[in-house]
């Protein structure tokens, strides 16, 4: 597609405590394409989510992975977010006493600092999430509640398109945000995706169902297993690994 | 030029009070002072205390004490007549050397409502915000403290339910950091039946300082159908910060509900992480989580310019 190089990951090599997980992973996403990631289970498809967050409990031990041309694990997490790229979490985590709307504006209001912008007060921001709510139909009154106490798994996913749609990233990382989804949430989340899809803006869609490549139609598919990217193709790849599954790929039988 | 006392008079006198006295160093500054003429039974004696006497079924508040200064020792008195309702909101900010008490006593008749907050704030050295009461049938307390800055303090209380039905709910919330200490001492005694009383704790302790909660409840015998709550939920911000919760129950009556509760943990490591994958610095959020656990005393408060204060005083907590 040709677009400038957004996020470019080399050789990488990780650590979940002791246990190598990635073990020289290779990916580059260009502006204005979608990559979808599957694979089996434990191939490394969270770890990658989390070491590109930022979680601390991964250790990068090689390789290298540059977000925009920068050294992304020399960012600190929050540096990571306000330069653009945002990890969408499979388990969305519940902050009782700290208010959804609070939250979310007070994160806005972060980024806008960091990019030079002036803090958007009460009444936008507030003109502003009603608008976002809707489109990924999400009840009002979620918006007044705990950060994700007591919310469904859908409405915690919402929550969490809600965020990448406020936040408008130029790399957004979906972990698993169609696992426990129902068919309508999964829909509404999808089409939060697609309506920030644009010629600058990039995703990568971490999931374990060509499902949700229905709704969010990738450019490219790969397939992640024992911590590397063993195969790449169009999304008619994601078709193949629906009805053959993974075994014809990695050479394992069930 | 204005003084220091006349500056923070100027800052602390809360807007929604209706008259504020104002003491520096234990003595009544008339001049700092506003709208304490107008308040009926309000009185203040030459040696600093002020006292309150309200008849049947007469409301006064929000009252607010401010005392200013160091080496003042106050003892201010409420007495509220059958149905009498009061609020009284209590700034004690030290910033003298010397020791520094202040206490309210208060006797609630029968069916009568006493509502008082307190905060602590300042750099004072050392001092204690008492508070007593002895509650009739039916009458119900609020009684609130905030000890959020200072360098060594003490809240004693005192709160005996001694008659059918009366109600108290009793909170504080502390929080130390560098070398400070501050500690609760709650003795909340059930002497009569069918009374119910909460006791709601909080403390932060960061850097080397030392929070305390000692809170007993005594229930003695016939006092049937008491119901006596007590939590304490506690976060250690640092790893040399220390926190000694210690509740106890002394029950000498069979037919009572009683319950306490005592938590010390560590702010959210998880929430801390997902903030800041969502762009809040460290610090940011560790003071979003600190003020989401301060939340529940600080809007227990009602709105004004009291409230603003406690939510400014916690804002640099974390």
């Amino acid at each position: 597609m040709g677009g400038e190089i957004l996020l470019e990951i080399e050789g990488l090599r990780a650590k979940a405590g002791e246990v190598e997980i990635l073990k020289g992973l290779d990916l580059v996403v260009r502006r204005g394409e979608v990559h979808a990631i599957m694979g089996p289970n434990g191939s490394g498809k969270s770890t990658l989510s989390q070491v590109i967050a930022g979680h601390p409990g991964y250790e990068v031990t090689g390789g290298k992975a540059a977000f925009k041309g920068k050294d992304l694990v020399e960012m600190a997490p929050e540096i990571r977010a306000r330069e653009g790229a945002f990890v969408a979490y499979q388990y969305p985590v519940e902050i009782p006493g700290v208010a959804n709307n609070y939250f979310l504006r007070a994160c806005l209001n972060e980024h806008r600092k960091h990019k030079g912008l002036p803090e958007l007060e009460g009444g936008p921001f507030l003109k502003l999430l009603k608008e976002k709510m809707k489109a990924v139909r999400m009840d009002p009154a979620l918006a007044g509640r705990s950060l994700n106490e007591g919310f469904s798994g859908g409405q915690k996913k919402r929550n969490e398109i809600l965020q990448m749609l406020l936040l408008e990233p130029d790399l957004a990382f979906l972990d698993e945000t169609d696992s426990g989804l129902d068919i309508d949430a999964l829909r509404d989340c999808a089409e939060g995706v697609n309506s920030l899809r644009s010629p600058e803006r990039s995703f990568v869609v971490v999931t374990h169902y060509q499902r949700l490549l229905d709704h969010i139609v990738p450019d490219f598919v790969h397939v992640l297993y024992k911590g590397r990217i063993v195969k790449s193709g169009g999304k008619e790849l994601a078709l193949e690994l629906e009805s053959r599954g993974y075994e014809w790929i990695t050479g394992e039988s069930k | 030029m204005s003084t220091p006392a006349e500056e923070l008079a100027a800052r602390l006198a809360p807007a929604e009070a209706v008259a504020v006295w104002v003491f520096e160093g234990g003595t009544f500054r008339s001049d700092l002072s506003r709208g304490t003429g107008s308040v009926p039974g309000a009185s203040v004696s030459g040696d600093g205390n002020w006292s309150i006497a309200l008849e049947a079924g007469r409301k006064a508040g929000p009252l607010a004490l401010l005392e200013l200064g160091g080496s003042g020792a106050a003892n201010h008195v409420v007495e509220l007549a059958d149905g009498a309702e009061l609020e009284i909101l209590h700034l004690v900010a030290s910033d003298g050397a010397s020791k520094v008490e202040s206490g309210i006593r208060a006797h609630l008749a029968r069916g009568s409502q006493f509502t008082h907050s307190s905060v602590v704030l300042g750099g004072g050295q050392e001092g204690s915000v008492g508070f007593q009461a002895r509650l009739e049938r039916d009458s119900r307390l609020t009684t609130r403290r905030f000890l959020l800055q200072g360098k060594s303090w003490e809240a004693p209380i005192s709160v005996d339910l001694a008659g059918p039905g009366a109600d108290a709910v009793i909170s504080g919330l502390v929080a130390v950091d560098g070398d400070r200490t501050a500690s609760v001492d709650a003795q909340v005694r059930h002497s009569a039946p069918q009374a119910t009383s909460r006791q709601v704790f909080q403390a932060l302790a960061g850097g080397g300082s030392k929070a305390a909660f000692v809170g007993k409840v005594v229930v003695d015998p016939g006092a049937k159908g008491t119901n006596a709550r007590q939590s304490s939920r506690n976060i250690l911000l640092s790893r040399d910060a220390s926190i000694d919760s210690r509740p106890q129950l002394e029950i000498r009556e069979d037919d009572v509900k009683c319950s306490h509760g005592s938590t010390t943990g560590r702010l959210d490591e998880n929430a801390l992480r997902f903030l800041r994958a969502r762009g809040f610095s460290p610090e940011g959020a560790r003071s979003l989580l600190v003020r989401a656990f301060a939340g529940e005393q600080v809007e227990s408060l009602p709105d004004g310019s009291f409230r603003e204060l406690v939510e400014s005083l916690l804002e640099g907590l974390g």
